[in-house]
């Protein structure tokens, strides 16, 4: 029987679902002790974990070859077309917000506002839902440079703790949506391996609530 | 300006040789069956007019489509579905032909996908609809085959069964823009339930939501019927689910049970169906391969009332699990070279031909001597030569 193949996004989703996978009684120490392998097994070998970038992990899903994905809905409110949503894990917990320098009036005047982002879809779909026109920049590093430089009015981005905005002096105008890992699947996988998938949901449901 | 004269478009490809054979090898099975059950074989043009593809609420979005121009400034397409153009031949050079018609199609079929996703804008469809007929016989006739088609390219497939009516009846409690009910469709059918709840979340919230909400989850083996029956109790989808448990039923008996499924949030991309759906998959291809359905009102779009049903096949990608499945059927190298010398060249034909007769397979030389005919058949691995004169000689390469 061919492992389950599951994407993790590297980093900090990719722990703390290891963490999660150890809770439920899986050895994950091939993860753990990685070095520079990029396809690791866990448990007996039923379950093979694929770790790859957050895009990468929607990419490999969406086109069957990998079965499950941890993934975070940033990364699929930008990114998603074609898999199927099967848990909130309820944990990489963030917002997606508007942000710009401190007392300024982002509504204000008549002028296009131009936003900085990482996230372009998701900063089109939020104004075009107010029904506003707005120029999209987008920005690869550290997004919060934009309205300093004055090259943006503001910006839309990840936010966890609100300190980096604070120490540049940037806050929040508004709170686009919240933010938390996925756990996906590709549509023909939950056909063929129904059983495998639904016990794994089952026990990560049952621990998560 | 740059040229682009040494690429293919990207979304399109060469295929060359194995490629190409698991292709006609594929589609040489699906039309065998397509014979057998009595269609007959239509090619539609690549090139059609926008009009008949944007169709009020059965066509494709603009963007999904590669449109070009004629002469006259018209808007063309190369055609992205193939079910459309056979309903406008029906209403067009077909209508007095006695119903039902049963009619097939095996030709590539254009879509303007994402940039870089991977997918291919061109892919060979074949499939078969049965115009004029309605009712469990003409669904099990379609169906049939369909399992038919998967079983014969794989052991390892499975078949889904859906009801367009699901949907339906649930956007239709909804006092929401067209708009918004569209993009409700899109993201049940792209399963995309992210967007999907955002979207529910903005709107009141009532018993359709949570069923809504629910819908792209009710799929699964037989349990689903009990699941689903509170959900539809009294609406126009309860006769449906009570439809799709006959199917199921029949079906048993053709499709081993695990292989057989439901999906009551299952979409069609192509938004023309209107009862049941269906869907199949085989193991290593990550999306499905096989989808259809009925169609009963596509052929009201050109002025007939004709209640019809039909499926497609993605020949190209049946074609890659073939070929993983069997093997490459390699191409073969020649047995013999034959070579006619100066003077010789018609009697070196006439050998060629007798001896392809006796069943071998040889090739024809082109060179002006018999040492480059040599030197080309040492580099392509042919075993032996034999040149032409007064009289033929067999040598070994």
């Amino acid at each position: 029987m061919k492992p389950l193949r599951i994407a993790l996004t590297k980093g900090r989703l990719e722990k703390d679902t290891v963490n999660l996978l150890e809770e439920l009684g899986y050895d994950c120490s091939a993860v753990r002790n990685k070095g520079r392998k990029l396809i690791l097994p866990i448990g007996d070998g039923e379950i093979e974990v694929v770790l790859a970038k957050a895009a990468d992990v929607i990419t490999y899903v969406e086109h069957g070859v990998c079965d499950l994905g941890v993934v975070g809905k940033d990364t699929i409110l930008e990114n998603g077309t074609k898999f199927f949503e099967l848990l909130d894990l309820g944990f990489g917990k963030c917002q997606f917000a508007l942000a710009g320098k401190k007392g300024t009036d982002f509504y204000s005047g008549h002028n296009i506002k131009t936003i900085a982002t990482k996230y372009p879809n998701v900063a089109r779909s939020f104004f075009e839902k107010k029904g506003i026109d707005i120029h999209c920049i987008k920005i690869e590093g550290s997004v919060e440079l934009a309205p300093l430089l004055e090259l943006s009015d503001a910006i839309v981005d990840i936010v966890e703790t609100g300190s980096t905005l604070k120490a540049n002096g940037l806050e929040v105008f508004e709170y686009v949506t919240p933010i938390s890992a996925r756990l996906i699947a590709n549509t023909a996988s939950l056909k063929f391996r129904k059983k495998e998938i639904e016990s794994l949901v089952d026990q990560i449901y049952s621990k998560i609530g | 300006m740059r040229k682009y004269h040494k690429l293919t478009p990207e979304g399109t490809r060469d295929l060359l040789f194995e490629e190409s054979v698991a292709i006609n090898q594929v589609s040489n099975i699906i039309n065998d069956i397509f014979r057998k059950k009595g269609y007959h074989q239509v090619i539609t043009p690549t090139l059609e007019f926008y009009d008949t593809f944007t169709l009020e609420g059965v066509g494709y979005d603009a963007e999904e489509m590669f449109i070009s121009t004629d002469k006259k400034g018209r808007l063309m397409v190369m055609h992205p579905d193939a079910t459309i153009s056979i309903a406008r031949v029906i209403a067009t050079r077909l209508q007095d032909e006695p119903l039902p018609v049963r009619l097939c199609y095996n030709q590539p079929i254009f879509r303007n996908n994402k940039s870089l996703s991977g997918r291919n804008d061109e892919v060979r469809q074949a499939g078969m609809e049965l115009i004029g007929a309605n009712g469990k016989r003409a669904d099990l006739e379609l169906i049939v085959s369909a399992v038919e088609i998967l079983k014969k390219i794989t052991p390892d497939f499975r078949f889904e069964l859906g009801h367009a009516v699901f949907l339906k009846a649930l956007l239709d409690q909804l006092d929401i823009s067209d708009y918004k009910k569209d993009n409700i469709r899109d993201y049940i059918e792209s399963k995309n339930y992210s967007a999907l709840i955002t979207l529910l979340d903005e709107i009141e919230q009532n018993e359709t939501t949570r069923a809504l909400r629910k819908l792209p989850r009710l799929f699964g083996g037989e349990e689903i019927f009990k699941k689903a029956l509170p959900l539809f109790k009294g609406t126009q989808a309860e006769q449906a689910l009570f439809y799709l448990k006959d199917l199921y039923k029949d079906l048993k008996k053709i499709i081993p049970e695990e292989k057989l499924m439901i999906d009551l949030g299952m979409v069609q991309k192509n938004n023309y169906y209107t009862d049941v759906t269906f869907c199949g998959y085989v193991a290593g291809s990550g999306d499905y391969v096989l989808n259809g359905g009925r169609y009963d009102n596509l052929l009201n779009h050109f002025d007939k009332k004709i209640p019809s049903a039909g499926f497609g096949v993605n020949v190209d990608e049946l074609a890659r699990i073939f070929m993983n499945i069997n093997g490459e059927e390699k191409t073969e190298t020649p047995d013999i070279l034959v070579h006619g010398e100066d003077g010789y060249e018609i009697e070196a034909i006439k050998v060629k031909e007798e001896l392809t007769k006796q069943g071998f397979h040889c090739e024809y030389s082109v060179f002006k001597n018999e040492d480059s005919a040599k030197f080309y058949a040492q580099k392509k691995g042919i075993k032996k030569i034999c040149v032409v004169n007064v009289k033929a000689r067999m040598e070994e390469v």
